[in-house]
C-alpha cells in the first residue's frame, strides 16, 4: 500500500539528489517574505481562534482585543496578550474541557491527540489533525534531508513513540524505517543492527550515548557507527565532553535539535549554528521575561511562540519558558529562516546563599573530571534560593577507584568555577538515569 | 511540507525483527503484503464495531511497527482518532492521564508494567472498565483479569499479529497469510500468504493450545490461545 502522495521529488531523486534544500523557495525566502507569508497567516488566525476557541476568546476579551482591530504583525505583537501553560490548566480546571479551551473544532474531527513529555508534571494535550503525516514528525523533513538523507536510505526508528509514530514519516521521506529496538538497555543490540543493516540515521539518546561507550572494549564503535550519516540527538546537550567523542572519535555528525516553543522541533543544520526554527511554521518572538518587551538583537530572552500550521489548535503568542537567544541573520547554510541557541528555562537559575548558579558552569566543572565526565548531574532543591548546593551527580564506576576521594575532588572543581560549595549524593550514572521519567529529557534542575 | 515528499520509493514496507528462540530473524515486510495486513486488521476493527469518531489509546513503541503499524493505519483509514502512551512503568501517568481525561473506546498493546500501574488508580477504573476492547499483551491477562476487567489478547507471534474478537476464545490470525498448527514442540507458525519473508514452523508458543471451531464472530481461521480463557460462569 503506497501512500499516494505528491511525487515532486522524483526528479531531485533521479538527479542524484544533490540538492541541499528539500524545499529551496521556502527555506531561503527573503526576510519581507517571510514577513509577509507570517501576517498573512496570523491574520487568518486571529478571528478564527476568536470565533472557535473558548480559551483564546476569554484571554482576549480580558484584555480588551477587538480582532478586527489586528491588521498587521505590529497590531498583533503590540494587542494579542501572552499566556503560559497555566493559564490552560486553570481554563481547564475551570470549565472541565480536558483540551483547556484550545480546540477549533469538535475532538471526533481530529486524526491523533498526542501529549507533552510530562517532565515536570501531568503531561498536557495535544490535539492534532493530519492527512499524512503526522505533524512533529513532519516539521523535521528539511532538517532530516540537510543531515543528508534519501530516498532508499535504512533508517533505524526512534524509540519513543509517545509522540506519534514515524513509519508513515519516513515511508514519505523515501526511506526503510529499521524496526529495531532503541530503547535504554539495548546499547547491544543497537550495535549489532548498525553492524548488519547499515543505516544512514539514527537518534541518539544520552543514555545510548552512554551504553555505547561502555561497549567500546567489546565492540568497534567507530566502525559500527560509520555508515551513518549524521544521528540526531535530543533533549538536553551532551556536554563536549561526550559530544567530542561522539564527533571526534566515532566520527558521527551529531544533529541537537530541540523545542520550538512547543509547536515543533528546531534543529541544526551542517553548519552547527544555531537550531533553525522554520518561520513559516512558527511565529517566533523573544521577550523580556520580566517586562513582557521584545529583547534587543542577540539579547536572552523567552521564546514565546505563535503556531502558524496548527489546525487543531493552534498555540498563539504562547509564553514556552524556554531561555532562547534568537538570530534572524541569514546561516552559513544559506537558510534565512531564524536560529536560537537555548541557554536554559525560566525558574532554572538558582541562588545559593546570595551567589547566582548557573547550570553551564556546574556542568562544566562536573565534566572536567574523569569519572564524571558523562556531565549527568541534577541541582537539587526546594526553591529557586535556597543556602546551599546541592548536587546529585552520576560517576561511571569502570573509571572509579574511590568514590570518597572522588567527592573530595568534585566538590572543590564546583567550588572553583562556580564559587559555591556543594553538598554531593554521588550516584551511579545508572541510578541516575534511571530517575529520568521522560524518553529524551534528562531534567537538571529537581524538587528535593 | 508534506506536498514535498516523495512517499515510499523502496518496495520495502520495511524491516522488522522477531525471536525464534534467543535468536533474532530480520524480516522484510513488503508493501502489498502490508496493505492486506491492514485490510485483516480492519476487519477485526469492525467486528469490535470500532469506528468513525471513537478513541483508541495506543501503547506500542514505534519497533512494534510491523504488527502494530497495520491496526494504526487501519484505525485513520476508519476515521477513529488516536492517541500514544509508552509501555513503559514509568510512562503508567501518560496512560493514566488519557484515561481520566478522554473518553476511550479501546487500548491497544496494554503491557504487564501499565496494568499493574493502572489498577492501582481508583480514579483508573471506570475508564478502564468501559474499554472494549481493552488488548492487552498475554503477561498482562492475569492481572487485569484479577482486576475485574474483561481484556483480549494482543499477541506478537513471531512475524504475525493475533488478535482476539469479542468472543475472547484466542487470538485470531489472518488465516490467508499464516498457517498456524500443532507440532511436536507447541504451537508453530508458517507463511500461507505471499509475503516478502516466509517461516516455516516457528515455535510460536509452547503452552498455548489451537481452537478450530468455527468462531462465532465470523472471522475465519483457528484461534490460537496464549492465555486459557475464563471458566464460564456458573448456571443461575
Amino acid at each position: 500500500m503506497a501512500d499516494t502522495q505528491p511525487t515532486v521529488l522524483e526528479p531531485v531523486v533521479a538527479a542524484g539528489d544533490g540538492r541541499r534544500y528539500l524545499e529551496p523557495e521556502l527555506e531561503t525566502m527573503s526576510r519581507a517574505e517571510l514577513e509577509a507569508f507570517q501576517q498573512r497567516r496570523v491574520l487568518e488566525l486571529v478571528p478564527e481562534a476568536y470565533a472557535h476557541s473558548g480559551f483564546y476568546r476569554e484571554l482576549w476579551s480580558a484584555a480588551g482585543v477587538d480582532p478586527g482591530r489586528i491588521r498587521s504583525l505590529a497590531d498583533f505583537r503590540r494587542q494579542v496578550p501572552t499566556f503560559t501553560k497555566k493559564d490552560v490548566q486553570a481554563y481547564r480546571e475551570r470549565t472541565g474541557d480536558p483540551f483547556g479551551g484550545m480546540l477549533f473544532g469538535p475532538p471526533s474531527e481530529l486524526t491523533s491527540i498526542m501529549s507533552t513529555s510530562g517532565t515536570t508534571g501531568d503531561p498536557e494535550l495535544i490535539p492534532e489533525i493530519w492527512d499524512a503525516y503526522p505533524p512533529l514528525q513532519l516539521c523535521s523533513a528539511r532538517d532530516l534531508w540537510e543531515v543528508g538523507l534519501r530516498p532508499g536510505d535504512k533508517v533505524l526508528v526512534s524509540a519513543g513513540s509517545f509522540r506519534g509514530f514515524y513509519d508513515t514519516f519516513y515511508h514519505g521521506m523515501g526511506l526503510v524505517p529499521i524496526f529495531v529496538d532503541t530503547w535504554i538497555g539495548k546499547g547491544e543490540e543497537i550495535v549489532q543492527a548498525l553492524m548488519r543493516f547499515r543505516p544512514a540515521y539514527l537518534q541518539l539518546m544520552m543514555p545510548t550515548v552512554l551504553e555505547l561507550e561502555r561497549l567500546e572494549h567489546t565492540y568497534d564503535i567507530r566502525n559500527a557507527l560509520s555508515s551513518l550519516k549524521g544521528a540526531s540527538f535530543a533533549g538536553q546537550p551532551l556536554g563536549r565532553a561526550l559530544a567530542a567523542k561522539v564527533r571526534d572519535e566515532w566520527g558521527v555528525e551529531m544533529f541537537t535539535y530541540s523545542s520550538a516553543g512547543d509547536t515543533g522541533t528546531c534543529w541544526e543544520c551542517r553548519e552547527h549554528d544555531g537550531y533553525h526554527l522554520w518561520e513559516d511554521l512558527v511565529l517566533a518572538e523573544s521577550l523580556d521575561p520580566a517586562s513582557g518587551e521584545a529583547t534587543g538583537a542577540g539579547a536572552v530572552g523567552e521564546l514565546v511562540a505563535t503556531d502558524l500550521d496548527n489546525r487543531a489548535a493552534p498555540l498563539i503568542r504562547y509564553r514556552s519558558g524556554d531561555l532562547v537567544r534568537l538570530d534572524r541573520q541569514p546561516c552559513g547554510c544559506g537558510r534565512t529562516h531564524a536560529r536560537q541557541w537555548v541557554v536554559g528555562r525560566c525558574g532554572e537559575e538558582t541562588t545559593v546563599g546570595g551567589v547566582p548558579v548557573v547550570l553551564s558552569e556546574v556542568w562544566a566543572a562536573v565534566e572536567s573530571l574523569p569519572e564524571t565526565k558523562d556531565g549527568m548531574f541534577q541541582i537539587i532543591r526546594e526553591s529557586a534560593v535556597v543556602d546551599r548546593l546541592r548536587l546529585r551527580v552520576g560517576y561511571e564506576p569502570a573509571r572509579t577507584a574511590d568514590v570518597t576521594e572522588l567527592g573530595d575532588r568534585l566538590r572543590h572543581a564546583v567550588l572553583d568555577r562556580v564559587g559555591v560549595e556543594p553538598d554531593l549524593v554521588l550516584v551511579t550514572v545508572d541510578d541516575l538515569l534511571s530517575r529520568s521519567s521522560s524518553v529524551a529529557k534528562f531534567p537538571r534542575v529537581v524538587k528535593a | 511540507m508534506a506536498a514535498a515528499l516523495t512517499g515510499p520509493v523502496s518496495p520495502l514496507f520495511g524491516i522488522g525483527l522477531y525471536l525464534d528462540g534467543d535468536r533474532q530473524v530480520p524480516f522484510d515486510i513488503g508493501w502489498a503484503e502490508f496493505a492486506r495486513d491492514v485490510r485483516w486488521a480492519s476487519e477485526v476493527l469492525a467486528v469490535w464495531d470500532i469506528g468513525r469518531a471513537d478513541h483508541v489509546l495506543i501503547s506500542t513503541p514505534n519497533f512494534e511497527g510491523p504488527w502494530a503499524s497495520p491496526v494504526v493505519r487501519a484505525l485513520r483509514d476508519r476515521q477513529v482518532v488516536h492517541s500514544n502512551a509508552e509501555p513503559y512503568s514509568w510512562d503508567v501517568r501518560r496512560s493514566a492521564t488519557f484515561l481520566r481525561l478522554l473518553p476511550f473506546r479501546a487500548f491497544l498493546g496494554m503491557s504487564v508494567e501499565t496494568a499493574l500501574g493502572l489498577v492501582k488508580q481508583e480514579d483508573c477504573a471506570g475508564p478502564l472498565a468501559a474499554l472494549a476492547p481493552l488488548w492487552a499483551r498475554p503477561e498482562a491477562i492475569g492481572p487485569l483479569r484479577d482486576a475485574g476487567l474483561d481484556p483480549a489478547v494482543f499477541a506478537m507471534l513471531g512475524p504475525a499479529l493475533g488478535l482476539e474478537c469479542p468472543q475472547r476464545s484466542g487470538a485470531h490470525v489472518d488465516p490467508a497469510e499464516w498457517r498456524l498448527a500443532e507440532g511436536p514442540a507447541g504451537i508453530t507458525l508458517s507463511t500461507a500468504g505471499d509475503r516478502a519473508h516466509v517461516v516455516r514452523d516457528l515455535v510460536v508458543s509452547r503452552t498455548a493450545r489451537l481452537d478450530h471451531t468455527p468462531c462465532p464472530c465470523g472471522l475465519p481461521g483457528p484461534r490460537i490461545r496464549v492465555v486459557d480463557p475464563l471458566p464460564p460462569l456458573p448456571a443461575g
